[in-house]
């Protein structure tokens, strides 16, 4: 396993603090973390910004 | 666990040495030059694939593993092998890397003399990466790197948008500067880009259309004007061409009317010439004409009529040309009146539109109703009204030209403006990935931090107990290590040391301390990862260690050992080869190897024989062939012995002020028999369940040994003159034989002496023995 005990858990709830990231995605970033597969921060963070919009545009709309 | 060399280092023919898998921990004992560097040399060889202790060396710039194969041997024959459980792996040099088959089961992690202080006074960078790999998480690590470079390349990307967004503005300049350079004064920009958008694409796509319409029909008119002319005129002049042969022929016609009548006469007296070929006279009129005559009169009949026949010809030729004509003409007429039909409908449509100017079309061009009224005679009144279209013509082509270039600025400006906004767009939306970005990499770093100092912390916990355990009592606390607090991937180590916070240990111990630090910390690191996978090898670290602290250090080790695959130290020390022989030490759970002469042809050899003096005793008694080692094993178990036993009941020794405190078995024997101690001393043998099996008194036994004291005294070593005066084999036996006597009363099957302090007597550690009384009185 690629990191210490509790610390996935943790994570997790930190990267979803103030919206910083999806739910899903932040489950995404401990997944990959913990599987030792490098993450692909830029198509990561163009998801959180297109999740984002949409909700958004949702709300414009 | 069984470790074979060949051709390595000072290692020649194979050699092997084993540790026992049920032992956590071995020593091996050799002095100085026996070989235990190469022997963890071998095994760094293998597991990590380094030259062990060659890499910290200078070698003048040559190879370090090359440098591993023997001085006589060559670097094919040298081989490291290494069987642990079932599996062997196998390693030797390739051309000059080592090549290692198969994976060993497990870690080795060697800590030299030379590098047991590194940890403490290395500095803090150095430091960390010494322990980095203990408090790292890679992946962590590795990301949040990956995430800083993330952060740098969008900050590039939105410099560079920046400087996109500076060039939008530039083109938006330069655009409102070349489209308003011919106003007087020029409008403001924001004014300027208002009027441009004001209009639709479509309305301005669609005055274009009406523009271009009335400018392509203008310059059809124009474009045919000349033929239509050309044929009015071809037509004309077809018209009379064909007038003046008609003319011609009827005049040949006219003058060719008596010929006629006379050429038929010619042809009826050429007729009768040729008949009656002798008359020379004409048969009608008896005029004398000659056959030349005829035939001339005859020719110039068929001229005459030729000519006729010619002119003909010539008027079938200019009908011909003038139907052309005709034809032509009337084409180009229906093609003008479609043009102008054409011409009208666009005028129309342009004229629709109140604000423009649009100058009228002429009378000429709005009167046909057909193309047949576009005789030469309209033509000729529209060639009059020509230069009235010039208006209309000029101002289409001004508005066309206006309307063109604005669509283009249109165009442009959209084009900048909609760059702009994504310019815009882009670059908010980059500073929120930065943004993002940098929050994660955040949360990454902190827990990277949190975990690094919480895992420090709990080795500083760890390291400080091992520490105390070997230096109880002194004022060193909170001794810790942990990452520094603003450089990145540094570790300090500090404690409060005599009451002094954060002091560092390196300015205030002594080297003795330093080197136990140091130990203690790379066990306690050693403990923090996966340690039942990992073999420590304590290569001479404990040298320096004095005799007091040695066999806390000792137990220290053996306590510790349990928590790895395997402990082993190497030492020359040889306090603790005297304590482990004589049971000073615990022996249970320990593999004891000593190593005998190192030579260059023999390499390394184990000292062979039992791993106590005891066992050695029983060896030697039982073989009873050497009767000086004998009475000297008997003389080394008995000074153990005695020396519990002075020392237990506290008896009176000589005194020595100023010098080692060294005494002989008289002195232990003199020191036993004051005081009426021993016909006291008695024994007792339990078993598991704790009942007697055995008791006795120790007085008959020990005055068999001191009866046979002066045996040994003669035998062993001193009074050697009196050797062979008696049966020394004999009398060294029987000294041999009462010595274990002795051993058998008070040891167990450890050898271990009842050195623990009961209610009301002494017992060993499994309380299989006692020894009573507690005390003398």
């Amino acid at each position: 396993m690629a990191l210490p005990q509790n610390m996935p858990a943790n994570l997790e709830k930190e990267l979803t603090k103030n919206g910083l990231l999806d739910t899903s995605l932040a489950k995404e970033v401990t997944a990959e973390l913990e599987a030792g597969r490098p993450i692909k921060w830029n198509l990561l963070l163009a998801k959180q910004l297109e999740l984002e919009k949409g909700g958004t545009d949702e709300a414009n709309d | 666990m069984k470790l074979t060399i060949e051709a390595f280092r000072g290692v020649n023919e194979e050699f092997s040495i084993a540790f026992d898998p049920k032992s956590h921990l071995s020593i091996i004992y050799g002095e100085n030059g026996s070989g235990k560097t190469t022997i963890s040399d071998a095994l760094e060889f293998l597991f990590n694939e380094t030259a062990g202790s060659l890499e910290e060396k200078s070698l003048d710039g040559k190879s370090r593993i090359p440098a591993l194969v023997h001085a006589k041997r060559q670097k094919k024959d040298l081989r490291v092998e290494w069987e642990d459980g079932g599996g062997v792996v196998k390693a030797r040099i390739g051309s000059t890397k080592p090549q290692v088959i198969g994976t060993p089961a497990g870690k080795l992690h060697t800590l030299s003399r030379k590098n047991i202080t590194k940890l403490i006074d290395e500095t803090p960078t150095k430091r960390f990466e010494r322990i980095q790999e203990f408090v790292n998480v890679p992946d962590l690590d590795r990301e949040e790197v990956e995430l800083r470079n993330f952060i740098s390349q969008q900050k590039q990307l939105q410099e560079s948008q920046v400087r996109s967004a500076q060039q939008v503005e530039a083109d938006l300049d330069q655009l409102y500067q070349r489209a308003t350079q011919d106003q007087t004064p020029p409008p403001k920009r924001e004014a300027w880009m208002k009027s441009i958008l004001s209009e639709s694409d479509e309305t301005t796509k669609e005055h274009l259309e009406i523009f271009e319409n009335l400018h392509h029909e203008i310059t059809r008119l124009r474009n045919d004007f000349v033929p239509l002319k050309n044929a009015y005129t071809d037509h004309e002049k077809r018209q009379e061409e064909l007038t003046d042969a008609q003319k011609e022929l009827t005049r040949l016609v006219a003058e060719s009317t008596d010929d006629f009548a006379d050429a038929l006469d010619t042809l009826e007296q050429a007729k009768l010439l040729f008949d009656r070929s002798s008359r020379d006279a004409c048969p009608i009129c008896d005029t004398v004409l000659t056959r030349k005559e005829l035939a001339e009169k005859v020719s110039a009949k068929l001229l005459r009529l030729k000519t006729l026949t010619a002119q003909s010809a010539k008027i079938k030729e200019a009908e011909i040309a003038f139907r052309k004509a005709v034809s032509a003409q009337e084409t180009l007429q229906q093609g003008f009146f479609g043009i102008i039909r054409k011409l009208i409908l666009a005028h129309e449509a342009a004229a629709e539109e109140a604000s423009w100017q649009l100058p009228p079309l002429v009378d000429s061009l709005l009167k046909p109703t057909e193309a047949a009224h576009l005789t030469a005679g309209w033509f000729q009144t529209l060639a009059g009204e020509a230069s009235k279209l010039t208006p209309l013509r000029e101002y289409v082509e001004a508005q066309k030209t206006k309307l063109q270039q604005r669509q283009e600025v249109q165009n442009q400006l959209r084009v900048i403006l909609a760059r702009k906004r994504d310019t815009r767009k882009e670059h908010a939306e980059i500073g929120r990935m930065i943004d993002k970005a940098d929050g994660i990499a955040r949360i990454l770093r902190d827990h990277r931090i949190k975990h690094a100092n919480d895992t420090l912390s709990a080795i500083s916990e760890d390291f400080a107990k091992l520490y105390h355990t070997i230096h109880p009592g002194e004022e060193i606390e909170n001794i810790r290590l942990y990452l520094h607090p603003t450089q990145k991937n540094a570790a300090r180590f500090d404690g409060t040391l005599f009451g002094n916070e954060e002091m560092t240990p390196v300015a205030c111990l002594s080297e003795s301390h330093l080197d136990t630090l140091g130990l203690c910390l790379f066990l306690a690191l050693q403990k923090k990862e996966n340690p039942k996978n990992t073999i420590v090898y304590l290569d001479d670290a404990i040298a320096s260690v004095d005799e007091a602290h040695m066999e806390r250090l000792y137990k220290l080790l053996l306590s510790e050992a349990k928590h790895f695959r395997h402990v082993i130290i190497t030492s020359h020390y040889q306090p603790l080869r005297f304590k482990f022989r004589w049971g000073l030490i615990s022996q249970a759970n320990v593999n004891f190897i000593e190593l005998g002469s190192w030579t260059l042809d023999r390499g390394i050899i184990l000292a062979k024989g039992p791993n106590s003096e005891i066992k050695f005793l029983r060896k030697y008694v039982a073989e009873a062939e050497d009767a000086a080692t004998i009475a000297a094993k008997s003389g080394l178990v008995l000074e153990r012995i005695f020396d519990f036993l002075t020392g237990v009941y506290q008896c009176r020794l000589p005194r020595n002020p100023g010098a080692e405190q060294r005494w002989t078995l008289d002195h232990y024997k003199a020191g036993l028999q004051t005081e009426g101690l021993v016909p006291l001393l008695r024994y007792e043998h339990l078993d598991e369940t704790g009942a007697v099996i055995a008791s006795g008194q120790l007085e008959a036994l020990l005055k068999d040994v001191f009866s046979r004291l002066q045996f040994r005294n003669a035998i062993g070593c001193h009074y050697k003159e009196l050797a062979g005066y008696f049966d020394e084999i004999g009398e060294a036996v029987k000294l041999g034989q009462a010595t274990l006597a002795l051993v058998d009363a008070l040891c167990d099957h450890r050898d271990d002496l009842p050195e623990r302090k009961s209610d009301s007597f002494w017992t060993n550690r499994g309380k299989s023995r006692r020894l009573y009384p507690l005390a003398k009185n």
